[in-house]
C-alpha cells in the first residue's frame, strides 16, 4: 500500500467544511478525489475521500451513489479492521442512513433488505450500542415498505430502548415520531407533536425543509392557513432546484394545490419536473408524480389546455403529442402506476396502487384509456 | 452531534427548574404559584440562549436607550446621553462598571413590576402604542448582568417626578428596595461590581471595543468616561448618514466603513435607502469567490443596536457573494436578540436587498461595464444562479458570463456570436474525456458541469429561439465523428469482431471512425451511468453477500450499460493493425490500448481489467520473445 501524501486530500476536507450545504460541484470534486485515490492505489485516501463522498452525495440527492462509496468502505473495513477501526462510529452512523434509503430502490428485494438491517442489528450491537438505532431503522423501512402496523410494532420498540451516541439528535427523533403519525393519519398530533421544530425552540444539524413540506398540507386541513403560508414562503426558496428536497417540492406543490393556488403550483411543477426525470432515487419520483397528479387531476377538469413548459426533448421522448395538462396528466398517470407497480410488488402489498386508484376514482370513471385502468386494477 | 448535547444539557436545566420549585403540599384544593429558580435561570441564558457574557453591556445598553426613548416622548426637547465609566477596583477589591442614562426613570412600582418580575418589560404596557420605538421587549434583559456580577445596584428617579430609589438585586433571587433622601437627577444608574471569574469582561478597553460594537449606530451618544476624559464611541456616523464633495470620497468611506467592519477589503458597494421599508445600510461585494454553498454572514442592526454579525437568513440564497450591513426598523430580534425572527418583515426585506442587488448589476452594465465585469469574474458561479431565474437578468447580465469551453474560457456572448448552435455536456468527466478531441475538430462544446450552467444555458435558448442550445451526450459526439468508408469499414470488419470479443468481458464495445488528433489510436468513453456501474462493479468484488446482491440488484440486474472504445481510422498503429491480418495480435493490442485509455483517464482497474492487462503483457511478450507466432 503506498503511503498516502494526502495534502491535497485535506484541502478538499477543508473545502467541503466551508459549504455546510455541498452542492454538484463539490460532488463532481469528491468523485473525483475517490478516482485519483483509487489510480495511485492510495488506501487511506480512498476510504477518507468515500467517506466525504457520501456526506455530500447525500446532500444532493444522489443515494445510489452513497450507496456504492459506503458499500466499498464496509468491505475494506471488515477486510482490513486494524487499518480503520477508528472509523467504527461514523461507518455505523452511515450504515444507519444506508440501510434506510435501500427501500428507495424497487430493484433490493425486502428480503436483501431485512438481511441489511440484520446485519446492521449485530454490528451495532457488537459495538456496545443499544438496540434503540437497529429499531428506529426498523419502523422507518417498515414504513417506507408501507408496512404501517409493523412500523408501529418498531416504533413502540424504539422507544423503548435507551438512548446513546449512535441515537439521531432528540429533534430528529422527534421529527421521526411526527412522520409516523403522519403515516398514520394522526394528522393533530403530528402538528402538536412538530411545534417545537417549527417554531425553531428544538434544532438539529440540518434545517428540517422536508418535515416542514409534510406538515403544510396538515396545517392547512387543520386551519391554520397562515401558519401553513408562513412556512411554504420561508422554506421553499431553500429547497427549490434542490435534487434531495425534490420530494419536499412535491409536498410543496401539493399545498399549493390544497390552497387552490393552481398558477403556482404549476410553477413549481414546471420548476422541478426536471429534477424529477433526473432523479436516481425512484421513490422520490414515485411520489413527486403522486403530488404531481393532484395538480393535473384539477387542471384536467378545469383547464385541460393548460399548456405546460416542459424540458426541452421532453415531448418526443415521452412521445406526447402536446404540451397540455391534460396530456400531462395522462403521462404521469402511467409512470407514477408503472412506479407504483414496482414497488407494490417488491413491497409485497397494493398501497401505492390503492393511493392511486382512491385518488383518482372519480377521474377514471371518466373518459380515460384502458391502458390505465388495467394498470391501476392490477391490484393483488 | 453539539446538537444533541445541547438539547439534553436544555433538558435537565429545564427540570431542574421543575425539581427547584416544587413545595412540599400540604394545602389540598389550593391554587399554588409557580417559582422560579433565578440560578437555573440565569445558566438557561448565559449557556443557551446568549452567546456570551459579553451581551451583558448590550442589554444595558438597550435599557438606557429605550429609557431616553420613552423620555423624548415625554419631552421631545430632551438630549438624551448614556455615560459608561469603569471605576477600578482598590486593593484586590474588583473594578465596578457604571451605566447611566438621563431617561425616563422608574417609580418604585414601576421598580416592583419590572425589575422583579422577569419576562415583564416596561416597554410592553404604558408604552405599549410606541412600542416600535424600543429595542426590548422580553423582560429578561437586566438579567444577563448576572453572568459577570452577583449583584445589581439600580439607582433611578422617574422623570414623572418621586424621590430616588435604591434596587439591590442579587444573582440569589432577592432584592431590597429603599428610598433614597439625596437629590438626584431624572434617569438611572446601574452598577456592577465583577465576579472575580469575570474581571476581564469589565476591563475599560473591552467595555468600550463592545460599547462600539453594539452601539455604533444607536441614536443616543454613548460617552465612556475614563478618570477625567470622555470619549464618545458612537461619534462617527456611518457612511450612508455622510454627504460627501465626490464620488470618489462617498466610495472610499463606504469600503473603508466595510473593511472597519468586516475585516475585508471589497470590491464594490451599493448604499441602501430604502426609508419605506425601514432599511438604511450597504451591501458589500466580495473580492474573492465564495461557493455558492458557503454559510453567509451579514451584520444586522435593529433600531441602531447591532443584532448580529453572522445573519445567515437576511439575503437571499444565491447572494453568497455579497456582504450586507444593515440598520432595521423592521426586522424583530429572537429572543436572544442575537438573531432574527423568520416573519413577514424579513421575508420583504429580503426581496428588497435581493431586488437591489439585481437592480444594481443590471444598471452597471449600461454605466460601468468593467466594474460589472470585474464582479462576474470573481462571482460568476453565483450571479449564474440569479441569471437562470430571470429573464431580464439573464439576458442583460448572462451575456458575459464566462463558460469553460473545449476552446477555452467563451463568455456566452462570445459564443452567441461565434457559433450557429451551442453544444453543452452535464459532466465533469464527460468534458475532460472530449476536451480534447473536440477541439482538434474546432467543436465548441461548454462545460457545463454545474447544474446552473445547463439551467441557464436552456432559459438563454428559449430568450434566443433563433440560436439553438443543445445537451449533448458523450455518445453523441463519437458517432458524430466522421465515419469510415464503406469498403475501409469492410475491411475492418475482422478486426471489429475480434476487438468486441475481446471487450464484451469488460463491459465496452469498439467502433472505427476518423477524428482529430491522429496521434490518438483511441478514445474510451463512458455514460455517467457505465461510470457509476464501474464504481459498483469495484465495490462489489469487495463486499459480503448481502451487499454484493444488493449492488447487483441496483446496477447490474435492470441495465447493464456498455462502455465505447472508438478506434481512430487516421492513427497510424490502428492502420497498422488493421493490416496485420493475425486475430491473436489484434486481440493483445486492442487489450493494451483499452488498458492505456482507462490508465489515461485515471479510471482504476477492476480485477477483469487487470486480468486482461496481464493477459496482453504475457502476449506481447511471448510474440517479441517469438515464443508464439502470430495468428496463434
Amino acid at each position: 500500500m503506498n503511503v498516502s501524501d494526502d495534502r491535497w486530500l485535506e484541502e478538499l476536507v477543508a473545502s467541503l467544511q466551508e459549504a455546510y450545504d455541498p452542492g454538484p460541484d463539490q460532488l463532481a470534486r469528491w468523485q473525483e478525489a475517490v478516482r485519483r485515490a483509487d489510480a495511485s492505489n492510495d488506501l487511506r485516501s480512498a476510504y477518507a475521500a468515500r467517506k466525504q463522498l457520501h456526506r455530500v452525495a447525500v446532500c444532493c440527492g444522489h443515494t445510489e451513489i452513497a450507496l456504492v462509496g459506503f458499500a466499498w468502505r464496509l468491505a475494506q473495513f471488515d477486510l482490513r479492521p486494524e487499518l480503520f477501526e477508528q472509523d467504527l462510529f461514523e461507518l455505523l452512523w452511515d450504515y444507519k442512513w444506508s440501510a434506510r434509503s435501500l427501500s428507495s430502490f424497487p430493484e433490493i428485494s425486502r428480503a436483501q433488505i431485512l438481511e441489511t438491517l440484520d446485519d446492521l442489528g449485530l454490528r451495532l450491537q457488537r459495538a456496545g450500542y443499544s438496540r434503540r438505532t437497529e429499531f428506529y431503522c426498523r419502523r422507518d423501512v417498515a414504513l417506507t415498505l408501507c408496512d404501517l402496523e409493523c412500523a408501529e410494532r418498531w416504533h413502540e420498540e424504539w422507544l423503548k430502548q435507551p438512548r446513546d451516541r449512535m441515537s439521531d439528535c432528540p429533534a430528529c427523533e422527534q421529527g421521526a415520531q411526527v412522520i409516523s403519525l403522519l403515516c398514520w393519519k394522526r394528522e393533530s398530533e403530528a402538528i402538536e407533536l412538530a411545534s417545537p421544530l417549527l417554531e425553531g425552540r428544538l434544532s438539529r444539524a440540518w434545517p428540517p425543509y422536508g418535515l416542514i413540506a409534510s406538515l403544510l398540507c396538515p396545517l392547512v386541513r387543520a386551519g391554520r392557513t397562515e401558519q401553513a403560508r408562513r412556512h411554504h414562503l420561508r422554506t421553499y426558496p431553500n429547497i427549490a432546484d434542490r435534487l434531495r428536497y425534490i420530494g419536499a417540492a412535491g409536498d410543496h406543490l401539493r399545498y399549493l394545490v390544497l390552497c387552490n393556488d393552481l398558477d403556482k403550483a404549476r410553477a413549481v411543477f414546471e420548476r422541478h419536473f426536471p429534477l424529477a426525470l433526473q432523479t436516481p432515487d425512484p421513490a422520490d419520483r414515485r411520489g413527486f408524480y403522486s403530488d404531481s397528479l393532484e395538480l393535473f387531476g384539477q387542471l384536467r377538469v378545469h383547464h385541460p389546455r393548460t399548456e405546460i413548459h416542459l424540458p426541452p426533448g421532453f415531448l418526443a421522448t415521452a412521445g406526447i403529442e402536446n404540451p397540455y395538462a391534460c396530456s400531462l396528466w395522462e403521462w404521469l398517470s402511467r409512470e407514477y402506476l408503472d412506479l407504483a407497480t414496482r414497488f407494490d410488488l417488491r413491497n409485497g402489498n397494493d398501497y401505492f396502487r390503492r393511493h392511486f386508484r382512491a385518488a383518482n376514482r372519480d377521474r377514471l370513471d371518466q373518459a380515460m384509456g384502458a391502458q390505465l385502468h388495467t394498470l391501476a386494477g392490477q391490484a393483488p | 452531534m453539539n446538537e444533541t448535547r445541547t438539547a439534553e444539557t436544555e433538558s435537565q436545566a429545564a427540570l431542574s427548574l421543575v425539581k427547584n420549585s416544587q413545595q412540599p403540599v400540604s394545602r389540598a384544593n389550593q391554587d399554588f404559584r409557580f417559582q422560579v429558580n433565578l440560578q437555573a435561570i440565569i445558566d438557561l441564558l448565559s449557556n443557551h440562549l446568549y452567546s456570551g457574557p459579553q451581551v451583558y453591556i448590550r442589554e444595558l445598553l438597550q435599557n438606557a436607550v429605550d429609557a431616553t426613548a420613552a423620555r423624548s416622548a415625554l419631552d421631545p426637547s430632551h438630549k438624551g446621553e448614556i455615560l459608561i465609566e469603569v471605576v477600578p477596583g482598590r486593593e484586590g477589591v474588583p473594578s465596578t462598571l457604571l451605566i447611566e442614562d438621563n431617561g425616563m426613570g422608574l417609580t418604585q412600582e414601576e421598580i416592583h413590576a419590572f425589575l422583579a418580575t422577569i419576562g415583564s418589560s416596561s416597554k410592553r404596557s404604558d408604552f405599549q402604542e410606541q412600542r416600535a420605538n424600543y429595542i426590548g421587549q422580553f423582560g429578561i434583559g437586566l438579567l444577563s448582568c448576572f453572568m459577570v456580577t452577583d449583584e445589581i445596584v439600580l439607582i433611578t428617579r422617574s422623570a414623572r417626578g418621586g424621590p430616588a430609589i435604591e434596587w439591590k438585586g442579587k444573582s440569589d433571587g432577592s432584592y431590597t428596595v429603599r428610598v433614597l433622601e439625596t437629590e438626584h437627577a431624572p434617569g438611572t444608574r446601574v452598577f456592577l461590581r465583577s465576579r472575580a471569574d469575570r474581571a476581564d469582561f469589565l476591563k475599560p478597553p473591552f467595555v468600550r471595543d463592545m460599547a462600539a460594537r453594539y452601539g455604533s449606530l444607536l441614536p443616543v451618544p454613548i460617552v465612556l468616561v475614563t478618570g477625567d476624559r470622555r470619549c464618545q464611541v458612537n461619534a462617527a456616523l456611518p457612511p450612508w448618514k455622510q454627504r460627501y464633495a465626490t464620488e470618489s470620497d462617498r466610495r472610499a468611506a463606504f469600503l473603508n466603513y466595510g473593511k472597519r467592519l468586516c475585516g475585508v477589503d471589497f470590491l464594490d458597494f451599493i448604499p441602501l435607502e430604502m426609508r419605506s421599508d425601514g432599511l438604511e445600510g450597504a451591501v458589500f461585494f466580495l473580492p474573492h469567490a465564495q461557493n455558492i454553498s458557503a454559510r453567509r454572514s451579514n451584520h444586522v442592526f435593529v433600531k441602531g443596536m447591532l443584532l448580529t454579525e453572522g445573519a445567515d437568513n437576511l439575503m437571499p440564497p444565491w447572494a453568497v457573494f455579497v456582504r450586507c450591513v444593515i440598520n432595521s426598523t423592521q426586522l424583530r430580534p429572537t429572543a436572544s436578540r442575537e438573531a432574527i425572527y423568520e416573519d413577514d418583515a424579513l421575508l420583504a426585506a429580503r426581496e428588497r436587498l435581493g431586488a437591489a442587488i439585481r437592480d444594481y448589476l443590471l444598471n452597471l452594465s449600461v454605466k460601468n461595464p468593467e466594474r460589472l465585469l470585474q464582479i462576474i469574474a470573481i462571482h460568476s458561479q453565483a450571479i449564474m444562479s440569479l441569471a437562470a431565474e430571470d429573464d431580464e437578468f439573464c439576458e442583460v447580465v448572462g451575456r458575459h458570463l464566462p463558460f469553460e469551453t473545449s476552446l477555452g474560457i467563451m463568455s456566452l456572448g462570445e459564443l452567441q456570436k461565434h457559433f450557429q448552435e451551442i453544444n453543452y455536456v452535464t459532466g465533469e468527466e464527460e468534458f475532460r474525456q472530449i476536451a480534447q478531441v473536440a477541439a482538434a475538430q474546432s467543436l465548441c462544446i461548454i462545460n457545463a458541469r454545474h447544474y446552473l450552467a445547463a439551467k441557464l444555458l436552456e432559459r438563454y435558448a428559449a430568450l434566443f429561439p433563433g440560436q439553438p442550445v443543445r445537451r449533448v451526450t458523450i455518445q453523441e459526439l463519437t458517432a458524430s465523428f466522421r465515419d469510415v468508408e464503406p469498403a475501409a469499414q469492410e475491411r475492418a470488419a475482422r478486426l471489429i469482431e475480434t476487438a468486441a470479443s475481446t471487450l464484451h468481458p469488460v463491459n465496452c464495445r469498439p467502433s472505427l471512425r476518423r477524428f482529430l488528433p491522429a496521434e490518438l489510436p483511441v478514445l474510451y468513453t463512458a455514460s455517467e451511468a457505465r461510470r457509476l456501474q464501474r464504481s459498483a462493479e469495484q465495490a462489489r468484488e469487495a463486499s459480503s453477500e448481502v451487499w454484493s446482491g444488493i449492488l447487483v440488484s441496483v446496477f447490474q440486474e435492470s441495465d447493464p450499460t456498455f462502455a465505447e472504445l472508438c478506434l481512430n481510422y487516421e492513427n497510424p498503429l490502428i492502420q497498422r493493425l488493421l493490416r496485420t491480418g493475425s486475430d491473436a495480435v489484434a486481440r493483445r493490442v486492442v487489450e493494451v490500448l483499452y488498458v492505456q485509455a482507462l490508465l489515461l483517464g485515471q479510471y482504476p482497474l477492476n480485477a477483469a481489467e487487470m486480468r486482461l492487462l496481464n493477459q496482453a503483457l504475457t502476449g506481447l511478450a511471448e510474440f517479441a520473445a517469438g515464443c508464439r507466432k502470430e495468428g496463434t
